[in-house]
């Protein structure tokens, strides 16, 4: 979990807590929290794959 | 990939759905000009990947015949969720998960992926944006 750019992941998520600050890239290597890809008061599914390969 | 098929279904609640990857920016980028339905990201540090739990497959599974037929069977049900693009970037032996966030930023389902190919039925998560719905 991270709560500012560049800070390292520690804390593991669980169910029910509220999703931290996470930042991760775009396409063009632009941070972006993830919290930020959900539309407003709707779910959000973050696929995490092996790779792109 | 059966997320891709099924987009719709996933979508259909008003829910967002992302891919992410440990590989290279350039290949999320192709995808998207490709008309992937979902953006696609990249997390090469593997904050993300950390902070839900997700290992790394270990050298000593890697070469074990019973992860790959885990693969090979979760390849031939449709859930094997890489996308073949011809060249692989990033931690091949990073596992995969999903992450699933309701409207108020809650979470509510982390998926660690312990074997290669580990991914929730696409089916639980439909019924659970639908659920949160």
């Amino acid at each position: 979990m991270t709560d500012r750019p560049g800070a390292r992941a520690v804390r593991r998520l669980t169910v029910g807590q509220a999703l931290p600050v996470i930042t991760i890239l775009d396409a063009h290597e632009m941070p972006v929290e993830v919290a930020s890809l959900a539309r407003p008061g709707q779910a959000l599914v973050v696929v995490a794959i092996r790779y792109y390969g | 990939m059966q997320v891709r098929t099924r987009a719709s279904e996933l979508t259909a609640t008003g829910a967002s759905v992302a891919i992410v990857a440990t590989g290279a920016a350039w290949q999320a980028q192709r995808l998207i000009d490709d008309g992937y339905p979902f953006p696609c990201l990249v997390d090469p540090e593997a904050r993300l990947y950390e902070a839900m739990g997700i290992k790394r497959l270990s050298w000593r599974s890697w070469f074990d015949l019973r992860n790959w037929r885990n693969y090979l069977r979760a390849r031939r049900a449709g859930r094997d969720h890489a996308i073949s693009q011809g060249e692989v970037t990033g931690d091949v032996r990073r596992l995969s998960g999903v992450l699933v966030v309701d409207g108020a930023g809650i979470v509510r389902l982390v998926h660690r992926g312990r074997t290669l190919g580990d991914y929730p039925p696409v089916t639980r998560l439909v019924e659970l944006v639908h659920d949160l719905a």
